[in-house]
């Protein structure tokens, strides 16, 4: 399977018996990719002393921290996270639209006029780099 | 404990995995790495890297995390780290429990337990009987 940058992908809801990396927190979860990280031998089968082949591609995937925690306060953060591809499955409904609609109700709450020329005119990359800039810190 | 069952087959949620738990405030606090947290680190690169590369990290990470939960919650850090190495040295039969404890044995017989008082590590490991062994060989 090989995953696109930018497409939504839902973390499985798997719970192995064995080790794993995938953090409970996000399984079930839905995201996006950010990279291709490559292939690596899968930590899974290596923490048994196997081999780890047939090698396992790595993603880095971005989640909204509203999406992860429904009482988040900010909108705005996100949260990135390394997954393996045999946990990851494509995903139907693109999440940006629904993160995007949340700043802008909130700005429209403080400023109505502004806020629509917000909406349209600067909404989609400010909002991006901010969220880059913030998922990095992380 | 049994060194040979690696895996909790009853257990929903691993004992690690603690994200988005009601845990109170992260600990930020910070020190140097003491003499026996060096140590520990020292043979862990040692059994992990080549030209030895006994186990993987991986293989850590799993026995780390599937120690038995009194233990998880009261070892400190880099104790689980040794308590790991302890368990993959006889998971792998490099070592024998028995050949631990006489060597424990014969530190104490000698009156030099001088791994664990210099190093600081706590009274847990002490009870635990085997991790001072590893550090000490190196002495």
């Amino acid at each position: 399977m090989s995953l696109r940058e930018g497409q939504t992908v839902h973390v499985k809801t798997m719970v192995p018996t064995g080790h794993c990396r995938t953090p409970y927190y996000l399984r079930g979860k839905t995201g996006t990719i950010e990279a291709d990280l490559g292939a690596f031998l899968n930590p899974e089968e290596l923490a048994y002393h196997k081999s780890g082949l047939p090698k396992k591609i790595l993603y880095r995937v971005r989640f909204d921290q509203k999406h992860l925690w429904p009482r988040y306060p900010s909108a705005r953060d996100t949260l990135v996270a390394d997954i393996y591809e045999h946990w990851l499955e494509p995903a139907g409904a693109a999440p940006a639209k629904r993160a995007a609609a949340k700043p802008a109700k909130r700005t429209a709450a403080r400023t109505k006029a502004k806020a629509k020329r917000r909406a349209t005119a600067k909404t989609k990359p400010t909002s991006k780099a901010k969220r880059t800039a913030r998922g990095r810190r992380r | 404990m049994s060194a040979a069952t690696p895996i909790m087959k009853s257990r929903i949620r691993a004992q690690n995995d603690l994200g988005g738990e009601p845990a109170g405030p992260v600990d930020r606090d910070t020190h140097e790495p003491t003499l026996f947290e060096k140590r520990v680190d020292a043979v862990f690169r040692l059994l992990v890297e080549p030209p030895v590369a006994l186990f993987t990290v991986d293989a850590q990470r799993r026995v780390f995390e599937t120690v038995p939960p009194e233990v998880y919650k009261t070892y400190k850090y880099y104790e689980l780290w040794l308590e790991s190495i302890r368990l993959l040295l006889i998971e792998k039969g490099v070592l024998a429990q028995a050949e631990i404890d006489a060597k424990i044995a014969a530190f104490e017989r000698s009156g030099a337990s001088p791994a664990l008082e210099r190093s600081g590590a706590s009274p847990a490991l002490d009870r635990a009987g085997a991790p001072a062994t590893p550090a000490a060989a190196h002495r």
